[in-house]
């Protein structure tokens, strides 16, 4: 450790037993704070947001930050920092044997406390002169869960003025200590969930593949009728073997889309769109099905909406689901399904609805209708259509209910933010 | 000229069964649920039947054992149309199935077809080899 730290006052014995048992108390409330705050939640970010907010609150410290290591190329990266001068540091990455406090740290596994940073031939001004943060004393402490290194957790500059002590630094271990855990059993979280949805995906892959198994004998139907008669110039017969691979191959891409989006954790890349042309297209691709079975396509777009902020190939993923079903439950030949848009009641937020007057849902299978693999479309339904799409909405922080009324019709009602939620400055 | 029928819910099947059969000088019939197959079985009089297992309504079996039952039909070949079998990794038992159904098809063809090798199961169910 450094030779810098300066000695905690002690007047007199008497005043030294109080200070100790009013410090060890007021450290034990802390410690309560911090373990409360991280342990109220199981979703990373949203613990690593938890942490640094009680990481600096804890330490009294001007600037805090979280370096995690990437799990595949062994890079310590700032993963979050809070602070009064933070812009341009929130992606940086640091090499875990570059010349800094927060490097040495990581590869010695051992806590440091530097009193006068800039006097301590393992501090790196680099980061100060990107931000414009003047570092004066430093904790920086390793993030050990279950003999796994996660990270580090560095605390700049006491509020106080001070320089950092020894008291700190034994505080800031028991802090960190407790982030640690918190962000290990996240971790854990997130991946027994990603693993519950992936053995989902492969516990069905038997009533999926008989779908998949009449997309492919499509294809090679198609491909056979286009052989049949391409020597003898048969163009009509052709486009017949064409149209029917180009239909199935529509429909493989759909269950593969499905299946990718289902399978995987993914945060919406939202950009400003048209959520009105966004459902013109859908139409568009969704004409010729409509028009196969002769059932009516309409639309009732709301010209008031503002431009919205979404993902669009995610929302559009889930539109040609739902309209898709609507199309597949209206009767052949009578039946209309509508896309809606509006704004919402609630303010900030619009909807969008898929509306159909077909066989309608019974309560039944109303409870279970988002369930992965429930279909009851028979070999052309994978089952993965409507739990993917309240995925995708739920993912940008929306709603997706539906009302039915058997023999009359269903509406699938998607509500969403016009912007996403927690925009959190750099 | 022989005359088929094909019973299978999906439309692309059912076209895709009809161009092989129509190149070896078939006569095709289609329905497209096991009810609509069993009233054109009484009207067209195929000497084969094409038909798809899985079904919604009435499924192949279903339809199967009704033609089995159907004095009429006791002279048609029947090919059953399956998305199960080895190509999956699953021993379909013809036991089994003879034993479920009381008789058994002529011939079970998994999905997806193959061409040269379903026709080669037709000529040789029709004992046309």
């Amino acid at each position: 450790m450094t030779a810098d730290s300066p000695q905690p006052n002690v007047p007199n014995g008497a005043s030294a037993v109080h200070t100790d048992a009013e410090h060890d108390r007021q450290a034990v409330e802390v410690l309560l704070s911090v373990s409360q705050m991280v342990a109220g939640t199981l979703q990373r970010d949203a613990v690593l947001d938890s942490a640094i907010e009680a990481a600096a609150e804890a330490m009294n410290a001007e600037a805090c930050s979280i370096l995690l290591r990437d799990d595949d190329t062994g890079e310590l990266c700032f993963h979050i920092v809070k602070g009064e001068r933070t812009e341009g540091l929130d992606s940086a990455r640091v090499c875990v044997d570059d010349g800094s406090i927060a490097g040495w740290v990581a590869n010695h596994a051992q806590a440091l406390l530097v009193g006068d940073a800039y006097q301590d031939p393992r501090f790196n001004p680099a980061y100060d002169n990107r931000t414009g943060f003047r570092t004066k004393s430093v904790i920086c402490v390793p993030l050990t869960a279950k003999e796994k290194q996660l990270g580090v957790i560095q605390v700049l500059n006491h509020r106080d003025g001070r320089p950092f002590d020894e008291a700190d630094l034994d505080l800031a271990v028991a802090v960190a200590s407790l982030i640690a855990v918190a962000i290990h059993n996240a971790a854990e979280h997130e991946a027994r969930v990603a693993a519950e949805r992936i053995a989902t995906v492969g516990q069905t892959i038997a009533g999926m593949a008989h779908c998949i198994k009449n997309i492919l004998n499509g294809l090679q139907g198609g491909s056979y009728i286009i052989d049949q008669n391409i020597e003898g110039g048969q163009l009509p017969k052709v486009k017949r073997g064409w149209d029917m691979v180009k239909r199935n191959m529509g429909l493989l891409s759909n269950i593969v889309l499905d299946m990718l989006s289902y399978s995987k954790e993914r945060k919406p890349v939202c950009k400003a769109c048209s959520v009105n042309d966004l459902c013109r297209d859908v139409m568009a691709l969704l004409k010729e099905q409509a028009a196969g079975r002769n059932v009516m396509l309409t639309s009732d777009l709301n010209d008031d909406l503002p431009e919205v902020e979404l993902d669009e190939s995610a929302i559009k993923r889930c539109l040609i689901n739902l309209v898709g079903n609507a199309i597949d439950a209206c009767e052949a030949h009578k039946g209309a399904t509508t896309i809606e848009t509006r704004p919402a009641d609630s303010p900030g937020r619009f909807i969008l609805c898929v509306r159909d007057n077909g066989c309608g849902i019974d309560a039944a299978a109303l409870k279970k209708v988002f369930n992965p693999f429930f279909s009851s479309k028979g070999s052309k339904g994978t089952g993965l259509g409507l739990p993917v799409s309240k995925k995708i909405v739920e993912e940008h922080a929306g709603t997706l209910r539906v009302h039915s009324t058997p023999g009359e019709g269903t509406a699938f009602v998607i509500e969403l933010p016009v912007r996403p939620p927690g925009d959190r400055p750099a | 000229m022989a005359k088929a029928l094909i019973v299978d819910d999906e439309a692309d099947a059912r076209e895709f069964v009809r161009a092989i059969l129509e190149s070896d000088d078939w006569e095709v019939e289609e329905a497209e649920d096991g009810e609509a197959g069993l009233a054109k079985v009484g009207e067209t009089k195929p000497d084969l039947i094409v038909l798809d297992v899985q079904m919604p309504k009435k499924d192949g079996f279903a339809v199967f054992g009704e033609l089995a039952k159907n004095p009429d039909a006791r002279d048609v070949k029947v090919i059953m149309l399956t998305g199960v079998g080895e190509k999956m990794g699953i021993a379909f038992s013809a036991d089994d199935m003879g034993e479920y159904l009381g008789k058994e098809p002529d011939a079970y063809v998994e999905k997806p077809i193959e061409p040269e090798a379903f026709k080669r199961i037709v000529k040789k169910v029709m004992g046309t080899t």
